[in-house]
């Protein structure tokens, strides 16, 4: 019962925006194309971010769990910034690296290559929200591995990239799934640094939360319906991350 | 010795009253120092300002935002709250005026000289959005600008923009961070825009953005509201958005 304070201050916001929503309505904003541009966008960005994340994700998590070195404390560390820095700073410190007058961003231009106002600089964005997620799942998985196996495999004479797919993937596939479904789901709602860095601009670079900020000053309904959306797909996730994380506490 | 503690005291537990005022984002440096001299005559009320674009700020107080004064860049967002019932029309008063111009950053200043030059391709262009103030009044000058620059021009200029901004001040720092090449703003922006170049729109095109203040009907504390709108719309106020380049309300 003392925890009922802290459930009502998640849950009365959570039901008040559901409230405000009507089935008809949310239909009709989601034929507008507006709307649907941004969705699509969303799920493209999102889906590219989510497997860069996996893919430079995976090796950083293979070696922050084998290691118990000091530095790789360091780097577990630093892995972890992006879930402290403010959005805003965040959209800041990409501007400065990215941005036209940025440390890469600048002769990147020279070649004439664009990141900011483009949709790849919605994808750094995410990636970026969303890597330590990722990793943090990955890491708690990889240490579960057990090491009879992983010693029996290389002795077996396997390459690194084959024991990640014999060993690795196999074992922690939950922590991997969870790890994915946690960063997209943080990647989906990036906002803050999306603005800052990427701009706001239909079908290019605006996101679902930009939508529902655009939506906020001229048609609430974009706004609340957009809402209930990412509400719907919060609740999936962690019902999802929930049951992945209960068949591998069984296995 | 004693009286002076007193004193001390009484100043400390002088009741502060906190004027809340939300006000266009272009507005932000003369307003500051008017609520400045404000504070100087009126040492028991602090006054304390909220700077975004109009249109949010209207949907503020559309959504039960308390607020002492509303100062809007345009008519369209004081008509919203007039509309849903926060503001009495008959409280509506103009009290400044503005032009547009557009803001070049220093590494594309040779290849824009002009509007005509923003129909090039490969030009980044920044603007605000359609419901704020500074991004009507955008639309406004390009259309009539297109009836002489023509409608490839337009089109171009629209394929070329690659944000919309949603107040003048992030327009303003996308073209001084030199993000973008280009960018619509107020003239007054222009003038505190130190990294950036303006360029002046032709009269013919341009748009005379009016300013409006009003106090809303549920204010707790309208006598100061109306003394600090009184003192932005006196001699005082006037001069003091005169030296931010300003213009009068007629």
């Amino acid at each position: 019962m003392a925890g009922l304070p802290a459930l009502l201050l998640v849950l009365v916001p959570l039901f008040a925006l559901a409230n405000r929503a009507s089935v008809a309505t949310i239909l009709k904003v989601l034929g507008q194309s507006e709307t649907q541009q941004a969705i699509y966008l969303s799920l493209r960005t999102t889906a590219i971010a989510i497997l860069i994340v996996a893919v430079i994700g995976f090796p950083l998590a293979y070696y922050i769990a084998g290691s118990k070195s000091w530095f790789s404390r360091l780097v577990d560390t630093i892995s972890d910034l992006p879930i402290v820095l403010p959005p805003a700073a965040a959209g800041i410190a990409l501007l400065a690296a990215f941005g036209r007058q940025g440390w890469l961003g600048g002769p990147l231009d020279q070649m004439g290559i664009q990141i900011t106002f483009t949709s790849i600089a919605v994808v750094i964005a995410q990636a970026f929200v969303a890597l330590p997620y990722f990793v943090r799942s990955v890491v708690e998985g990889l240490r579960k591995v057990d090491p009879d196996t992983l010693s029996a495999g290389a002795m077996d004479g396997a390459s690194p990239i084959q024991l990640a797919m014999r060993i690795f993937v196999p074992q922690c596939k939950g922590a991997l799934l969870a790890g994915v479904l946690l960063g997209w789901a943080r990647a989906v709602g990036e906002f803050g640094a999306t603005l800052m860095f990427a701009g706001n601009f239909v079908g290019r670079t605006q996101t679902m939360p930009l939508a529902i900020y655009a939506g906020f000053e001229s048609d609430l309904a974009v706004a609340i319906s957009l809402s209930v959306v990412l509400l719907v797909l919060a609740v999936a996730v962690l019902v999802a991350a929930r049951l992945i994380a209960r068949q591998e506490g069984d296995s | 010795m004693i009286s002076t503690l007193v004193a001390l005291f009484a100043i400390a537990s002088a009741p502060q009253a906190d004027l809340t005022v939300l006000a266009a984002a272009s507005l932000k440096a003369p307003l500051n120092e008017i609520a400045r001299q404000f504070e100087t005559k009126h040492p028991d009320v602090r006054v304390q300002i909220s700077f975004a674009g109009s249109q949010e700020l209207a949907t503020q107080i559309n959504l039960g935002a308390p607020a002492d004064a509303f100062f809007s860049a345009d008519r369209a967002q004081m008509d919203v709250v007039v509309k849903s019932g926060k503001v009495e029309a008959k409280q509506v008063q103009p009290f400044a005026a503005n032009h547009l111009t557009l803001l070049v950053s220093k590494s594309a200043a040779d290849r824009i000289k002009g509007l005509g030059d923003l129909g090039q391709s490969g030009v980044k262009i920044c603007m605000a959005g359609e419901k704020v103030p500074v991004g009507a009044y955008t639309r406004e000058m390009l259309k009539k600008a297109s009836a002489k620059l023509g409608d490839p021009w337009l089109a171009q200029l629209q394929a070329n923009t690659v944000s919309l901004e949603t107040n003048v001040s992030a327009v303003v720092s996308r073209v001084e961070l030199d993000e973008v090449d280009a960018g619509f703003v107020y003239q007054t922006d222009a003038i505190q825009a130190k990294k950036s170049i303006s360029r002046t729109i032709p009269k013919e095109w341009n748009v005379r953005a009016q300013y409006f203040v009003a106090v809303p009907k549920e204010s707790k504390l309208a006598t100061s509201a109306k003394q600090f709108v009184a003192l932005v719309l006196g001699r005082e106020g006037q001069t003091i958005l005169a030296r931010y380049g300003f213009l009068p309300p007629k």
